[in-house]
């Protein structure tokens, strides 16, 4: 390999002119190019002597840090990042404090950051240029579902609860250098093999697809008479039952296959009034209504266990057509469904059913084409004592992630002429789909041996095969990113891209592009960032960006308490995570700037988040784009119902935790813990006191001041939002207070109003804000800041490695016209930049 | 000269060593007593973490309160001369509030901050020495909702996944496959050693291309696979072995999150006949909160989720739903207290040689602080002493808890995690 050579023209106090080689491999330097070499560390520990380690000695280590225990030679990632905090504090002026008499004159502080920079920026490039920006990156386990996923084009595969989590690192499971792996994973990626196997070989005759027609009134077992009435063939839901018998079974129908299905009702919504008790309830007729109602669908592998399938919208008053859902059912699940806008107390309005009707399973073609993978186009037999092979290794038959090996009375198997020739063909076909790069006929030897082994104990071709490709699914080919150094070779590029767009290996495109050598071209890149964005796969992508980023993986962690905020339901539960995805999906599409994060024009509801944000009417489950009206309170990602019900506990809300979000998330400033012994603030949930009262107590301690200053702003202007969401002027609280006479979903409301929300706050510099709007302002100012911050996330995201010194330039380069970077501008300036182009 | 290891002057607090081999014999000795001619007396752990914190004030003595009179320790009564009660004890370091589940057994600092890597816990470090022994090196148990969360850590700081359901822990220890059934699954063991072999040349093959830093990564990709083959081969070993058996029969699960206690009671069961039987001799439990369902206690009407109320702001009838939770909890200790006593083993109980350590990796859950852990620790052969009260300002590192176990497990480490020394106070007897 030729070793790149970088010259570096740097000025030293404004006079000389340094040439600087840097050189991965000393020895093969030209022994005749002149270098001027300048010694960085002794000029910047000079500085460091004079003006910092007054603090920040061994002895002293104020705020945690000790100056003289980092080294700038040979430099670890921790003195990396210490050096760069360095730079950042005297950059920006933080550093040495104000209070101090010793100051550096400008010139001086220039001097320091010039060198530190070019020290730290030559010296993580040759460290980077030697050893790759990153490490060799392993599949998380969402990819290697995901992978596996696309692999077998099975998409209701459900495998990563095989895996132990992955380890989280600088807010993302992906980060190479953090990444561990031990025995555990091994064995369970054996596990995972084996069960994927089963589900992608299905050796028996195609499943018969049938058609169950469903009268209403025995779709479910309902509690006649409370919960619905039967009344001319029809059933009339009354209300949702209690939560104990939620939600419904829709019973008369098996799945005895995983697969596809589909169910259609015929339904509308309608008004009613019932007389009378248990069986001799009486319905009055039906009346005209405007209430839309929603269906949300599930199915469950296990007791206590549900998938989320969907929700349907029921329409009022009659139906043109069957409402009908897709459900990806495993063998052995029911359907459940739940009535969204319904309560458990509430009467009046009511949902009539006159029949369903489930179809399925739904193929396409046979044997499926996880079949046609492993096996190409080999016949099948079924098994029997007469054969001189071992009856075949019985399969999973229960695809939920719960081993469940049911005996199947005649196995099905694949059979060969040609067993040797087959499998090597087979091995060498999938490898090559598999492993995300050319793969050469003689690396199937080893799989194929082991083939050979099993066939001569007498394994029939089917379990022969099953060991070869357990053993490449489990290969470090197989479960690891395969980054040459320097620019990345097409494949490579091609993962690389497919991992970070759709957390999933390429496509045939682009591999065949990467093949072709084509994808290295800037404008066919932009294209495929552009076609890989629009495809359905990346939801995958949004999803996994948000929930870590944003950490929205929390978002079922705490449920408001039910007596102080009686109006959240499952409904509510179920749309706040959709409405960022769908917020951030909408900013990625329409290519909106990065400030739209702190303030948009527009909203992504449905009908229940329009209730919860005060909004017009608006009908139905589907999430659609509204404008903001005007002076309202909301928009952006930091008045969104999932965000504010994140950084609250289901009770209360702390201005600092809210506070810290914002701060890490958003602005993108890295918070310290707080030094031991700080203690913290415990909110007073019987009305007496506000938080904010509580905290002032703290944090006016000096110690305590200088992060608070920085960290609470934000969360002071959230106060004006309760834990789940809702906008709020006083503080409900179950003790003291005025009563409140309302009704809600059916029920008394229990909580009071007492305090007062008081949402004013000032910023670390003095500025002041009364309400969340005049904050955002504030937040608007900084549009650098915002696309900075955001870049630094994806581009983290996109490359699996922490941001590093050197980032930069880069980072710089992408959002350079602020005013008019959008996000998806910054996906193309991550994809097309050098960082991400180069291991 | 393996033995030197054993008499390297620094590599274990020789006073404790010598105590507990019989404080008679001359150091030249000691070589020869480390190989053991004396019957193993076998050494058990079992370590306990409830998730969702524990009223500190129902735990902890008031001022002039005798420790053993506390609302909590009122349901151990029977057991008291057999703990010792730890306060103002923590892990240095750990913060992060209910991420700090995850290191309270392995102490890494800081679990919630960027760039974070778990490290190997205490069970995992003892199951490396005796974990050989039985034919499961450890167990871990999750009595909670998902497969996501235990309290074991491999050496590389990958999480143990742990056993959740007691019905699949019992068949895993006790039912004895038929001969089919063993064959079949001596095949799958085997067969998954041949892979492993396969991939392992693989990585290797793999590693001769790459850079140095992404070598180290095959490596541990390498190794991780070299243990797992070992782990097939022992499995193997014990596959052939018949299985104890027991009289109980299989139990129910309990999995609807309400039946905490119900599950506890199972799980402890289980742990109990695990022990009994010599299956294993090292047990976690990760006591899992981490569902908002409401939990069911006989006699109370219990209105909120676990979680919920924890975040009790000190109202009252959040704190009394909150402590009759934490009083069941007490209780099915208690019991499995007893039941471990009531094994005899030689001259000994079950108790005496299995230390239970109880305790929480939050001080207190209304405000999410990792300090001032309430913290038992039971039986085991420990000369307890009642209450060891420590600094509340500032606290004792609990690592130093875990130090003094390993030792007293047999294990010959001069540090554990962030331990500063062995613990204070706490002697084997």
């Amino acid at each position: 390999m030729k070793v790149p050579i970088v010259i570096f023209a740097i000025l030293i106090g404004g006079l000389s002119i340094a040439l600087l080689n840097i050189s991965p491999n000393k020895a093969e330097q030209p022994q005749e190019e002149v270098q001027v070499k300048v010694d960085y560390p002794k000029h910047i520990n000079k500085f460091i002597g004079k003006y910092c380690t007054d603090c920040h000695d061994e002895d002293i280590q104020k705020g945690g840090v000790d100056l003289s225990s980092f080294s700038l030679e040979n430099m670890t990632q921790i003195d990396e990042d210490l050096w760069a905090k360095v730079y950042h504090q005297v950059e920006s002026g933080t550093m040495p404090p104000k209070k101090k008499k010793k100051q550096p004159t400008t010139e001086l502080r220039h001097e320091f950051t010039n060198n530190l920079s070019e020290h730290l920026n030559s010296n993580i490039r040759t460290k980077h240029e030697m050893i790759g920006r990153t490490v060799i990156r392993r599949l998380t386990r969402e990819e290697y579902e995901n992978t596996l996923k696309d692999l077998f084009e099975i998409e209701d595969l459900e495998i990563k609860e095989f895996l132990p989590p992955d380890q989280k690192s600088h807010g993302f499971d992906n980060i190479a250098h953090s990444q561990n792996l031990s025995h555990v994973q091994i064995a369970r990626y054996l596990e995972a093999a084996d069960f994927i196997l089963d589900r992608a070989m299905n050796p028996q005759p195609k499943p018969e697809y049938k058609e169950w027609d469903i009268e209403a009134v025995k779709a479910h077992r309902f509690n006649i008479g409370n919960d619905a009435i039967k009344k001319d063939g029809k059933i009339y839901m009354l209300r949702q039952p209690n939560s104990a018998q939620t939600p419904w079974y829709i019973s008369d129908f098996k799945v005895h296959y995983s697969g596809e299905y589909k169910l259609k009702m015929w339904t509308y919504g309608t008004e009613v009034k019932s007389t009378g008790k248990g069986k001799e309830t009486k319905l009055s007729d039906e009346k005209k209504t405007d209430k839309h109602h929603v269906l949300m669908f599930y199915a469950n592998p296990s007791k206590n266990v549900l998938r989320k399938q969907g929700n349907v919208n029921v329409p009022p008053n009659k139906y043109e057509a069957p409402v009908s859902i897709h459900l990806n059912l495993i063998r052995g699940e029911k359907p459940l469904f739940q009535i969204a806008t319904m309560s458990d107390r509430a009467y009046g309005t009511a949902i009539a059913v006159e029949k369903l009707q489930m179809t399925g399973p739904h193929i396409s073609s046979w044997p499926p084409a996880s079949h046609k993978l492993l096996f190409g186009d080999l016949q099948s037999v079924q098994w029997d004592n007469k054969m001189k092979v071992r009856e075949p290794l019985q399969r999973y038959q229960n695809f939920t992630g719960i081993k469940s090996i049911k005996r199947q009375s005649s196995q099905w198997m694949v059979v060969s002429d040609n067993p040797e020739q087959d499998a090597e063909e087979l091995l060498y076909k999938f490898m090559q789909k598999a492993i995300r790069r050319p793969v050469e006929r003689s690396e199937v030897a080893p799989y194929l041996e082991l083939v050979k082994n099993r066939l001569k104990e007498n394994y029939c071709f089917q379990d022969s095969m099953k060991t070869g490709y357990k053993a490449i699914l489990c290969s470090p080919d197989f479960l690891y990113f395969q980054e040459n150094f320097g620019n990345l070779s097409d494949d490579a590029l091609a993962s690389r891209l497919s991992y970070f767009l759709w957390k999933s290996m390429p496509d045939k495109q682009l591999t065949e592009l990467a093949r072709n050598g084509k994808l290295k071209n800037d404008a066919i890149l932009k294209s495929q960032v552009n076609r890989m964005l629009a495809d359905k796969k990346s939801k995958r992508f949004i999803h996994s960006f948000i929930d870590q980023w944003l950490e929205l993986e929390n978002i079922n962690l705490t449920i408001p308490d039910s007596k102080l905020f009686p109006e959240f339901d499952d409904w509510l539960q179920d749309c706040i995570a959709r409405e960022t995805y769908e917020f951030f999906t909408t900013m990625v599409k329409e290519n909106l700037s990065p400030t739209h994060l702190v303030d948009s024009d527009f909203l992504v509801v449905n009908q229940r988040l329009a209730q919860l944000y005060e909004l017009d009417k608006i009908d139905g489950d589907k999430l659609r784009k509204v404008k903001i009206p005007k002076d309202h309170i909301r928009g952006g990602l930091l008045t969104q119902a999932s965000i504010l019900k994140i950084t609250a506990n289901g009770t209360t809300t702390s201005p600092v935790i809210r506070g810290a979000w914002v701060t890490e998330k958003i602005i993108g400033k890295h918070i310290p813990p707080p030094p031991p012994n700080a203690g913290s603030v415990e909110p007073d949930t019987r009305g007496a006191t506000t938080i904010r009262e509580l905290l002032d107590k703290h944090r006016n301690n000096s110690s305590c001041i200088g992060c608070h200053q920085l960290i609470d702003p934000p969360g002071f202007a959230l106060e004006s939002f309760n834990p789940m969401g809702a906008y709020r002027e006083r503080y409900r609280n179950l003790d003291k207070g005025d009563k409140v006479k309302k009704r809600i979903l059916g029920k008394d409301a229990k909580y009071k109003l007492k305090l007062d929300v008081d949402s004013t706050g000032e910023t670390v510099n003095g500025t002041k804000f009364t309400t969340i709007n005049e904050f955002r302002e504030l937040l608007l100012k900084d549009k650098k800041g915002l696309a900075k911050n955001v870049t630094e996330k994806l581009l983290t995201f996109a490359t699996g490695s922490q941001v590093h010194f050197t980032d930069a330039e880069t980072i710089e380069e992408i959002t350079k016209d602020a005013d008019v970077v959008g996000i998806k501008d910054i996906i193309h300036g991550i994809v097309q930049s050098k960082i991400f182009r180069r291991k | 000269m393996s033995q030197t290891f054993w008499i390297r002057p620094k590599s274990i607090n020789r006073r404790t060593m010598l105590k507990g081999l019989g404080v008679a014999m001359a150091l030249p000795h000691l070589e020869a007593m480390a190989v053991a001619k004396t019957p193993e007396v076998p050494k058990r752990m079992v370590a306990i973490c409830t998730d969702q914190g524990i009223v500190p004030g129902y735990f902890f003595p008031k001022a002039k309160q005798k420790w053993t009179e506390t609302r909590y320790l009122k349901h151990l009564s029977d057991h008291h001369a057999d703990m010792t009660m730890l306060s103002g004890v923590s892990l240095p370091d750990v913060t992060g509030g209910h991420h700090a589940d995850v290191v309270f057994l392995t102490g890494a600092a800081h679990p919630s901050r960027p760039g974070f890597k778990n490290s190997v816990s205490l069970d995992q470090v003892a199951a490396e020495h005796v974990g050989i022994k039985t034919r499961f090196q450890s167990l871990p148990i999750l009595i909670g909702r998902e497969n996501k969360r235990s309290l074991s850590f491999t050496r590389s700081g990958v999480m143990i996944p742990p056993e959740k359901k007691a019905s699949n822990l019992f068949k895993k220890l006790f039912i004895q496959g038929d001969k089919k059934q063993v064959q079949a699954q001596m095949a799958k063991l085997q067969e998954g050693r041949s892979i492993l072999d396969v991939v392992r040349v693989k990585s290797k093959n793999l590693a001769d291309h790459v850079g140095k830093a992404d070598k180290e990564k095959l490596e541990q990709y390498e190794h991780a696979v070299r243990e797992a083959e070992k782990r097939l081969q022992t499995m193997q070993a014990w596959e052939s072995k018949t299985k104890p058996t027991v009289k109980a029969k299989v139990p129910q699960d309990f999995l609807k999150p309400g039946y905490l206690i119900d599950r506890s009671r199972v799980m402890y069961d289980m742990t109990k006949l695990a022990l009994e039987t010599d299956s294993t001799r090292l047990v976690t439990i990760m006591i899992e909160g981490d569902f908002n369902p409401k939990v069911i206690i006989e006699g109370h009407d219990i209105n909120e989720g676990w979680h919920q109320l924890t975040h009790h702001g000190w109202r009252k009838e959040k704190l009394s739903q909150l402590g009759a939770i934490e009083d069941a909890q007490f209780g099915v200790l208690n019991d499995f207290l007893n039941d471990l006593k009531s094994v005899k083993e030689d001259d000994q109980t079950l108790l005496d040689r299995t230390s239970v350590l109880y305790g929480t990796n939050m001080g207190c859950a209304n405000r999410h602080s990792n300090d001032n852990l309430p913290y038992l620790v039971i039986g085991g052969g420990y000369k307890h002493k009642g209450h060891l009260k420590f600094d509340e300002k500032n606290n004792y590192p609990l690592s130093n808890l875990y130090l003094t176990e390993l030792h007293r497990l047999g294990v010959n480490v001069n540090s554990f995690s962030s331990s500063t020394g062995t613990m204070k106070g706490l002697e084997f007897s």
